[in-house]
């Protein structure tokens, strides 16, 4: 069996390179990863790299570092120039018990720490998140905002060449929204976690590995024409929101919100600036009857 | 109980909170664990709230800014007041402002 020390990933113009201590089979993660996989590296590049053993710091607090995030299973400190993730698995079937992360300033640089891991268990054990964590949202978060991105709460599909988002809190019915779109043969990019760059002048929304509790994802991308924020009702109905002001409330209510510095979140604000004055965004209501997709086909020339 | 303002107060936002106004929506994020809650959605405040922090400034009396906030909404201090005391109170247990005197 081939295996490898090094990887490449790709995802939102972003490839990862994963160095690791350890040879990585074909099952240390994920079968997912599959679909992000690149053979080389690419123009815009972030290292992960996995060693297993804590680092000489232990992970304690440094000088200078404050806290600035502590809920299970993560405790995270910042310097000026460092962050230090501190992971305490609370997950039963997670094999990574505890895992320190050390990153520079932008995140261009994760070092991984574990220990209690041999190579047979990493060699098997189908990690969900590259950054060995219960999840990469996080890493992902900082990666969007340096970039003129950001992360939405949202089911992303391609319908016809437009990418639009489907957004609203657990219990919206983005999922029976989209089921509907599915049967229509709409792709969808990814369940619940949305990735969106300014790119060329144009916002694109791109599938990623980190979807919610459907496994619906995909490696593809869309320019971004229309967001969707879902109302309950009885009608089926979209209707386009004019009001800027709007636009703000009901998007501050779905941002997936990342851990910044002040710097980190003027940056931010202009991106959802930029987004507003770009991007068209509706009210949806729908039924179950499925009639709200031939008015979501009809507004994409489908 | 109940919180109750004193008009004498001085009141300043935390450095650890950072606030910006898009297209007239006013908003407050948490930088820092312990000061709100960096889980929860953006803080979002209305015209009135959003007028009322605007003039914390650390020198003016909770007192001042209700009599100024009463001239500029053309409303009865009673009814500025009951709004802005309820969100002094929200603003306070998130530590996104505290009391400098």
């Amino acid at each position: 069996m081939m295996s490898h020390k090094s990887k490449y990933y790709k995802v939102a113009g972003i490839t990862l390179q994963l160095i690791s201590d350890y040879s990585i089979s074909e099952n240390t993660f994920h079968p997912k990863f599959k679909l992000f996989e690149v053979p080389m590296p690419g123009v815009d590049m972030v290292t992960i790299r996995h060693h297993f053993h804590f680092p000489e710091f232990d992970g304690k607090i440094k000088k200078n570092q404050i806290e600035v995030y502590k809920k299970v299973p993560f405790h995270i400190f910042k310097s000026k120039d460092s962050w230090t993730y501190r992971y305490t698995s609370i997950f039963t079937d997670d094999i990574v018990t505890s895992a320190i992360g050390e990153m520079n300033d932008d995140y261009s640089s994760i070092n991984i720490y574990t220990e209690d891991l041999t190579q047979k268990d990493y060699s098997q054990a189908s990690f969900n998140a590259l950054t060995l964590f219960n999840t990469d949202q996080m890493i992902f978060a900082k990666f969007l905002c340096d970039r003129n991105g950001l992360m939405i709460h949202s089911n992303g599909f391609n319908i016809n060449g437009n990418g639009i988002l489907l957004a609203g809190i657990s219990g919206s019915g983005k999922s029976t929204l989209s089921g509907m779109l599915k049967e229509q043969n709409h792709r969808i990019l990814c369940d619940d976690r949305m990735f969106i760059r300014k790119m060329d002048e144009e916002f694109r929304i791109f599938g990623n590995w980190c979807y919610g509790s459907h496994p619906d994802f995909s490696n593809g991308s869309a320019p971004l024409k229309g967001l969707f924020f879902l109302e309950k009702g009885a009608e089926n109905q979209i209707n386009e929101i004019k009001q800027k002001k709007e636009i703000v409330s009901r998007l501050s209510q779905v941002l997936v919100k990342p851990l910044l510095d002040s710097n980190g979140w003027q940056k931010y604000f202009i991106t959802i600036e930029e987004m507003i004055k770009r991007v068209r965004f509706f009210r949806i209501e729908f039924d179950l009857s499925g009639t709200i997709c031939h008015q979501i086909n009809k507004l994409f020339g489908v | 109980m109940s919180f109750t303002a004193d008009i004498n107060a001085i009141y300043q936002p935390s450095e650890n909170v950072i606030s910006k106004d898009i297209e007239g929506q006013f908003m407050i994020v948490p930088l820092i664990s312990g000061v709100g809650n960096l889980n929860e959605e953006i803080f979002q405040l209305n015209t009135t709230g959003s007028a009322f922090w605007k003039k914390l400034d650390g020198k003016t009396s909770f007192g001042d800014i209700m009599v100024s906030l009463t001239l500029e909404f053309d409303a009865p201090y009673e009814t500025i007041k009951k709004d802005i005391i309820h969100l002094v109170d929200q603003l306070i247990k998130k530590k996104f402002i505290f009391e400098v005197r």
